[in-house]
């Protein structure tokens, strides 16, 4: 193979399910060694593209145009030869490192059985190959036998897992359809290294897909950006991210947190310390009882939350960052009074709320709460106006049903949507506008404050900027008060005037939002920051 | 793994003694003397009374479980009231047809089921699924002892080729036994293997659409290679759960079965025995079955926990 022919090339790959068209016109190349970032929201075909060139396409899909590897036309291969393909030149890493593995087959089998597959290697050989690439991907043996199963293994350890399981065979192309999306942004760090010196190494090419500008800047040669199912805009990362031509490429830029919107701060600094104490918490412990060892014995209880201190006050906008495992949300689960306390005391309002055993209405009313999940917390055979009105049962005195309907429109105009909306069923929206009826529906009995448990970290960048600019105006126009918890840092920075950072239970440091992410003092939130992908443009 | 094997082996005990007090419980409950049953209407009063204190009716009831309890543990089911014979040899009798009965129509059900079940699923939506779902759905509708008289016409009337009814015995050798279970075994099978193949393929479908499948075709594996190595196995819970309960069915839930073909099994000797009003054999076969239900969940629980790892290991 020459220089110049490129490893894989598509030429108006268009791609249909169902008659419904799902790519359109795509052309793209990747040379050997190079990363070419494919870049695009929710639905854009990313993932799609690379299904395509893995030939692995759903019932029902129809693809014409051409897709080259290595100067093949794959779509013309048989299925026996595709296989060969697959997993021995092309290795492709997914998304989710938690469902990627099968649950009942251990690390070590589901490495070998790809050598073995395309290898012809004896059991031994295959066995030793296994072990240096588990080790090439940093997992050693010593810690991680080839018997482990993957329940034993965390997130990032698993992605490592799958990374091995692609590499193994020393592939010619690797596709990394986004690698880090589910893990903490230290993990992130880890893998997105790992990709690097395996590819430096290797001289491999990679299509790392991915939806984070960041993560794609610090790592590919060429960007594609893609919309709707076709391509707006392709070329060198400087080019692209340094002049984006198209408006959408634009937009991508303005809505990622990257352009930093200055959030307009609900009062001034100085006021906002003497506003009145809303929710204080004080050395708040949370505990999971431990494993039933014996009869009755135990292992020691896990502690999640570790004699956490803090407070918010009326109107203010507090950040909560920290990794998976670190407590976040049991320390949610306490404050909502849906977990019993250990030790320690929460306060409303002046009121212990930790002190009763059921929390009182009048605390269920100030403090709503708005989930991750756009798409399973609402319950599908309802209409949006009986999602939206049922925390009224919280108030002690229940409006009547024109009441009630007034109300919900007046939430509804207040997150953007119209009062005839209600008539409808949640399935009829998209993720934005599910995750606005979820803050309708917190905001319907007049609350104080509002947790919102990673509630943009499932919502595309564009989406996710309309609904931090809705939280933002929300908290100007009726004096909200946010714990906005997230594992991304970049959101946290911006919507929160301060920012409390949580490790393994214990929040290890907490100030204003501007100066933490100026000058961190504790080594974990440097770690964290340091871990986060900024934003690189070389010169085009 | 020791662990896991331990703690299921203490709830089994625990179970069995439970349902042993349940068992004992309800049928000392239901209405009816053995005794005067026996000795029938015109009894004198005082042979009625004998009878009772000759088989020791007239202690008091825990006496009697205790009796009866430690009689189960030691082998010694009792005397039956009607045939004044050790309840142990008439159930081993029975066992002797209704176990291998129970084991054959399992076998037959799911070396039926396993590759129906996988065919339908990996053509999912084609003539094959349609055609296994249709013969399947009839398979759960039709009544076996229906079933059970077909066979009999074809090939017992007009083939010839197996015999109508009865039990040839294992004195003839292994062949001659099976062969009189054959049909038996067929129409017992049948509605089971219907409701199986339709477990595997649902099972097998639901898998079907997880990560790892994928991740496993990525490798290079061809879809029959990425079922048969990474999807069967975590189809298989389901599956084992709908095959125990199957054969805690079949060892005692083939009264029918064994009316049509003249089978000389638990479930009629359960049967006349609750007609005749003869308690210690309803006792100690209703005692025998619960334990067999029990054991089969044993069996079943170490099923699940060979083939899903999480299951068999503690918590890290």
């Amino acid at each position: 193979m020459n220089a110049e022919s490129p490893l894989l090339r598509l030429d108006n790959v268009a791609l249909s399910i169902h008659q419904t068209p799902i790519l359109q016109d795509i052309s793209l190349q990747l040379q050997a060694g190079q990363t070419l970032g494919l870049i695009g929201e929710s639905g854009s075909g990313k993932s799609m593209t690379a299904l395509s060139i893995m030939q692995l396409l759903p019932r029902g899909a129809r693809q014409t145009g051409t897709i080259a590897f290595q100067g093949q036309a794959l779509e013309q291969m048989k299925e026996a030869d595709l296989c060969e393909l697959r997993g021995s030149d092309i290795g492709m890493i997914f998304q989710e490192p938690m469902t990627a593995l099968n649950p009942v087959k251990s690390i070590g089998e589901q490495v070998s059985e790809s050598i073995r597959l395309h290898r012809r290697l004896s059991r031994d050989e295959a066995q030793a190959l296994t072990l240096r690439t588990l080790e090439r991907v940093g997992l050693s043996n010593a810690q991680f036998p080839l018997n482990r199963y993957p329940h034993e293994l965390s997130g990032g350890q698993r992605q490592r897992v799958v990374i091995a399981i692609a590499i193994a065979c020393q592939p010619r192309l690797l596709i990394a359809d986004e690698p880090t999306t589910a893990l903490d942004v230290t993990t992130q760090a880890g893998i997105l290294d790992l990709l690097k010196s395996l590819q430096q190494e290797e001289g491999l090419a990679l299509l790392l897909i991915s939806h984070d500008l960041a993560v794609v800047s610090n790592m590919a040669d060429d960007v594609v950006v893609m919309r709707q199912g076709r391509i707006v805009e392709q070329g060198d990362l400087g080019t692209v991210f340094g002049r984006p031509e198209h408006a959408y490429t634009r937009m991508l830029f303005e809505a990622s947190a990257l352009t930093q919107v200055a959030r307009t701060p609900t009062a001034p600094p100085t006021s906002a310390h003497t506003e009145p104490t809303l929710l204080q918490v004080d050395d708040l412990v949370c505990e999971y009882p431990g494993r039933r060892t014996g009869l009755f014995s135990h292992a020691p209880a896990f502690r999640a939350v570790n004699r956490v201190s803090f407070e918010i006050r009326r109107g203010e906008s507090v950040g909560l960052v920290g990794e998976s495992g670190c407590g976040k949300s049991t320390l949610t689960r306490a404050l909502l009074g849906l977990m019993p306390l250990q030790a320690g005391r929460i306060r409303l309002d002046s009121e212990e709320v930790s002190a009763a055993r059921v929390v009182s209405r009048k605390a269920r009313r100030q403090m709503q709460v708005v989930f991750q999940d756009p798409y399973g917390s609402f319950n599908p055979r309802h209409r949006v106006a009986r999602l939206i009105s049922e925390p009224l049962h919280v108030l002690e005195a229940a409006p009547g049903r024109r009441e009630t309907l007034q109300r919900v429109s007046r939430v509804l105009e207040s997150v953007g949507l119209t009062a005839d909306d209600g008539d409808k069923f949640i399935h009829e929206f998209s993720g934005g506008q599910r995750q606005r009826i979820a803050i309708a529906r917190s905001l319907i009995v007049e609350p104080s404050l509002i947790i919102l448990d990673e509630a943009v970290s499932a919502l595309d960048v564009s989406v996710r900027a309309q609904v931090l600019q809705l939280l933002d105006t929300l908290a100007r126009e009726q004096g909200l008060a946010y714990l906005f918890i997230s594992h991304d840092l970049s959101v946290v920075q911006r919507v929160s005037d301060r920012v409390l950072v949580m490790q393994r239970g214990k929040i290890v440091e907490q100030g204003d939002t501007a100066v933490v992410f100026r000058k961190p003092q504790h080594a974990y939130t440097r770690e964290l920051l340091a871990a986060t992908p900024q934003l690189r443009i070389p010169p085009a | 793994m020791l662990h896991y094997l331990l703690r299921r082996l203490g709830s089994l005990l625990a179970t069995l003694l439970v349902a042993s007090l349940i068992v004992f419980l309800v049928i000392e409950v239901v209405p009816g003397d053995p005794a005067s049953y026996m000795l029938g209407m015109n009894a004198q009063p005082d042979t009625v009374a004998a009878l009772r204190s000759e088989l020791g009716l007239d202690k008091s009831g825990p006496a009697r479980y205790l009796e009866w309890i430690t009689g189960l543990v030691q082998g010694d089911f009792g005397q039956s009231y009607t045939y004044r014979t050790p309840v142990a040899d008439m159930v081993a009798d029975r066992l002797w047809i209704s176990l291998p009965l129970a084991l054959y129509a399992l076998f037959l059900s799911t070396a039926l089921a396993f590759p129906a079940g996988i065919w339908a699923a990996s053509h999912r939506g084609g003539p094959a699924d349609t055609t296994v779902m249709v013969l399947t759905q009839l398979g759960i509708a039709v009544p076996n002892f229906w079933f059970a008289l077909l066979l009999v016409m074809l090939f017992a009337v007009n083939l010839g080729w197996f015999s109508a009814g009865g039990f040839a015995g294992w004195e003839g050798g292994l062949l001659a036994g099976l062969k009189s279970l054959t049909l038996p075994a067929i129409s017992l099978a049948l509605p089971q293997a219907a409701i199986l193949t339709r477990v595997m393929r649902s099972s097998l479908l639901d898998v079907l659409g997880e990560d790892f499948m994928r991740t496993a075709r990525a490798k290079g594996l061809s879809e029959r290679q990425a079922l048969l190595r990474h999807a069967l196995r975590n189809a298989m819970i389901p599956v084992l759960t709908i095959m125990g309960l199957q054969f805690s069915f079949l060892i005692a839930g083939a009264i029918i079965i064994e009316n049509v073909f003249f089978l000389p099994g638990l479930g009629r000797l359960i049967f006349q025995s609750i007609a005749q009003r003869d308690l210690i054999v309803v006792e100690s076969v209703v005692m025998l079955l619960v334990f067999a239900v029990v054991m089969v969940t044993f069996l079943i629980d170490l099923a699940y926990a060979w083939v899903d790892p999480r299951l068999r290991q503690k918590r890290r």
